[in-house]
């Protein structure tokens, strides 16, 4: 372990640590609004079906079940994902552990930052938060920190970029 | 202003190159040449109405006059560490590329450009997506041919020593390439036209409606007699077909190294050549289809982080067919230090049993669709029978898929073998691995299993090993980011006999950083 605490300061400091729990609020956000638009479809050709079959509830009870089962999902599922995102500044690289279904546990060296952005979308603005873009010059890289507090996204990209060595730089 | 754009007739091709430069002035009438076709319209409107002659005239005086103001407006400028190129008739357009983001560079010649003695040449950056490459359409021959040698190494503008030395590796004879031609993907996809092609001929032509009238009782034998025929020139022309398409793609394939670049020329009507420094080679991959594992031959396929993936024929560098006992002897000079490849380590025994479970599931849900429609249609019985086709497959495949998987990693590369049908090796130099990831799905983690991921430069799909020991995955992880860090100072490993791979990198990883700009853009109306 080297001793750099300058760029530590509890915000970004050592060990795995967890995303900002607000974020399940900002998945769950757009999980519903992925489920609601699908349930209206299914009502209106479920309804329009079902009267040339002669089963006049097949829209109501199709989009019923869909909007249970999706909304179900789209409340716990997020819960269960903050659960299980990690993510740590080791020595030599940013390292990432997320993934429900598939796990996914990926390494980012610290030399092969190529820049960073902090990214904040409508939903993530009302929530105070940020989302951490880290670029290499591969384009299938997986490094994305989603749904950090808007002040430890900066102190964390100021960590990184120290680490990348072009601190003096910014 | 401008100097004259035309070919020097001095020795000397690089006098004036830090000036702004036209094309050759041949440029406007090879465009011209290549859209002949558009034209085609016009004379046909021209010769059917009379009163159309002179607006047609009108019309292709301006295209033509069009061509000449747009070579007149354009320019490039080769100045010290950045190639520019200035373009547009009314709303002017700059594009700046620093020399050192160039990752290939492209020479084509086709017929025209081969008459006028000239050649396109075609730079690519890395970075991808559209406008990440430029087309110098086209530069006198000479003066191409240096351009493609400063932009290869910048800061070196007079004729190196060792630019003019070249070693051929691989060079392939028309009998070669003719069995590449038939050998190859586009072989099958020209099978997949010809079927119904041939069917349509046979439709129209009356030939059985004629046989028919004459005698129906000769129908039977005759029918079989034009299948028979109809058999034998459909492989006719699917051979001349595939054979030609090699041919027109890969004729006179040769590929050598120059100085630290490889150089790959091909083509019968357009020639092509391809400069790949080999420093910038991201993934090398050997492939083998079954009717190559036969005949002992294997292609090569190397990447670049400036491999569009667009056009795939038209700009990789790849070769199309060579035996395999010569695999080694260019892979050693194309990735310096991957030779000798290492024995690849098994898998452990639930990948095996995993790809069989996989496979059987895939077979037995095709089987089940299979019988579904059967029911439906003709009825189940015989042909339920042809559902154990594709379920009596699926074991062998598995099998024969497990023992082609394996892997090697240490000493700077990762190595790794997969598929059944279709084998590819993979070989990576750790040098330019970006990230990487190790995932694992449900049922990999039920077996301890796990899959590897690299990142490197570039739109190439990861390189990817699959389905090994979960902490074996980690450990590769680790190995490929530890060696990927060792070769930003060159020489920390590398025992003197490696050939130095890092020697025209100014900045070590300066070329793997496509990220930041790579060209820059300006526009303004004048």
């Amino acid at each position: 372990m080297d001793e750099e605490h300058e760029a530590g300061r509890g915000s970004t400091g050592r060990g795995p640590q967890q995303l900002d729990r607000r974020v399940v609020r900002a998945w769950q956000t757009g999980a519903l609004l992925a489920v609601l638009p699908a349930t209206v479809v299914l009502l209106v050709v479920g309804s329009m079906l079902g009267r040339l079959v002669d089963l006049p509830l097949l829209g109501v009870g199709a989009s019923a079940a869909v909007l249970l089962t999706g909304g179900t999902l789209a409340l716990l599922m997020p819960v269960a994902a903050h659960r299980r995102w990690r993510f740590e500044l080791t020595e030599d690289a940013l390292e990432l552990r997320h993934g429900l279904v598939v796990h996914v546990h990926s390494a980012i060296p610290y030399h092969r930052v190529q820049h960073i952005d902090v990214q904040r979308g409508p939903v993530e603005r009302l929530l105070g938060l940020s989302r951490l873009v880290v670029h290499t010059a591969a384009a299938t890289s997986d490094a994305e920190l989603p749904g950090l507090d808007a002040a430890r996204a900066d102190a964390l990209r100021a960590a990184l970029l120290t680490r990348a060595g072009v601190g003096d730089a910014v | 202003m401008p100097s004259d754009g035309s070919l020097p007739t001095a020795g000397d091709p690089s006098e004036g190159a830090s000036t702004a430069q036209r094309l050759h002035p041949a440029s406007p009438l090879i465009e011209l040449g290549s859209r002949t076709l558009q034209f085609v319209p016009l004379v046909v409107l021209a010769l059917l109405r009379d009163g159309f002659a002179l607006i047609a005239l009108g019309l292709l005086v301006l295209g033509v006059a069009g061509s000449f103001v747009a070579w007149w407006r354009r320019t490039w400028t080769l100045d010290g560490r950045t190639l520019r190129l200035d373009e547009g008739v009314l709303g002017r357009r700059q594009r700046v590329v620093p020399l050192d983001r160039v990752q290939q560079v492209h020479l084509r010649r086709g017929p025209l450009h081969r008459l006028a003695g000239v050649a396109a040449v075609r730079i690519e950056t890395a970075g991808g997506g559209g406008g990440s490459e430029i087309e110098l359409d086209a530069i006198g021959l000479e003066r191409a041919q240096w351009l493609q040698a400063a932009l290869r190494a910048p800061g070196v503008h007079s004729a190196g020593e060792d630019t003019q030395v070249e070693q051929v590796l691989v060079r392939l004879s028309p009998a070669e390439i003719v069995l590449a031609g038939l050998t190859s993907i586009r072989a099958l996809a020209a099978l997949a036209v010809l079927g119904p092609a041939l069917q349509l001929a046979g439709d129209l032509l009356p030939v059985e409606r004629l046989v028919r009238q004459l005698d129906p009782e000769a129908l039977v034998r005759v029918g079989a007699s034009t299948a028979l025929a109809g058999g034998a020139l459909a492989l006719v022309v699917w051979v001349l077909l595939a054979a030609g398409l090699g041919l027109l793609t890969d004729y006179g394939f040769t590929m050598s190294l120059r100085g630290d670049d490889l150089v790959v020329r091909r083509g019968l009507l357009d020639r092509r050549e391809a400069v790949l420094p080999r420093a910038r080679v991201q993934v090398v991959r050997v492939e083998e289809s079954l009717v190559r594992r036969w005949l002992h031959r294997s292609a090569l396929r190397m990447y670049s982080a400036g491999s569009t993936g667009k056009d795939a024929y038209a700009d990789q560098v790849a070769v199309p067919l060579i035996r395999r006992d010569r695999v080694d002897e260019v892979l050693a000079v194309v990735l310096p230090g991957a030779t000798p490849r290492p024995v690849l380590a098994r898998h452990p025994p639930a990948a095996r049993r995993r790809l069989l479970v996989r496979a059987l599931v895939r077979s037995s849900l095709l089987a089940a669709a299979l019988l579904v429609v059967l029911w439906f249609t003709v009825g189940v019985w015989p042909w339920g029978l042809a559902v154990l086709l594709p379920v009596g497959a699926a074991v062998p495949l598995a099998l024969t898929a497990y023992r082609a998987l394996g892997h090697a990693a240490g000493d700077g590369f990762v190595h790794a073998r997969q598929g059944a049908l279709r084998r590819t090796t993979t070989i990576l130099p750790l040098r330019g691995v970006q990230s990487t990831r190790v995932s694992s799905s449900p049922l990999q983690r039920r077996s301890g299993l796990a899959s590897v991921h690299l990142d490197v430069a570039g739109p190439i799909s990861a390189p990817v090993v699959t389905d090994v020991a979960g902490v074996r995955a980690e450990e590769l992880a680790g190995l490929a980011r530890d060696q990927s860090s060792v070769t930003d100072d060159p020489p920390a490993h590398g025992d003197g006999s490696d050939v130095p791979v890092s020697a025209h990198r100014p900045h070590p990883s300066a070329d793997q950083r496509p990220g930041t700009a790579a060209t820059w853009e300006t526009q303004r109306a004048t």
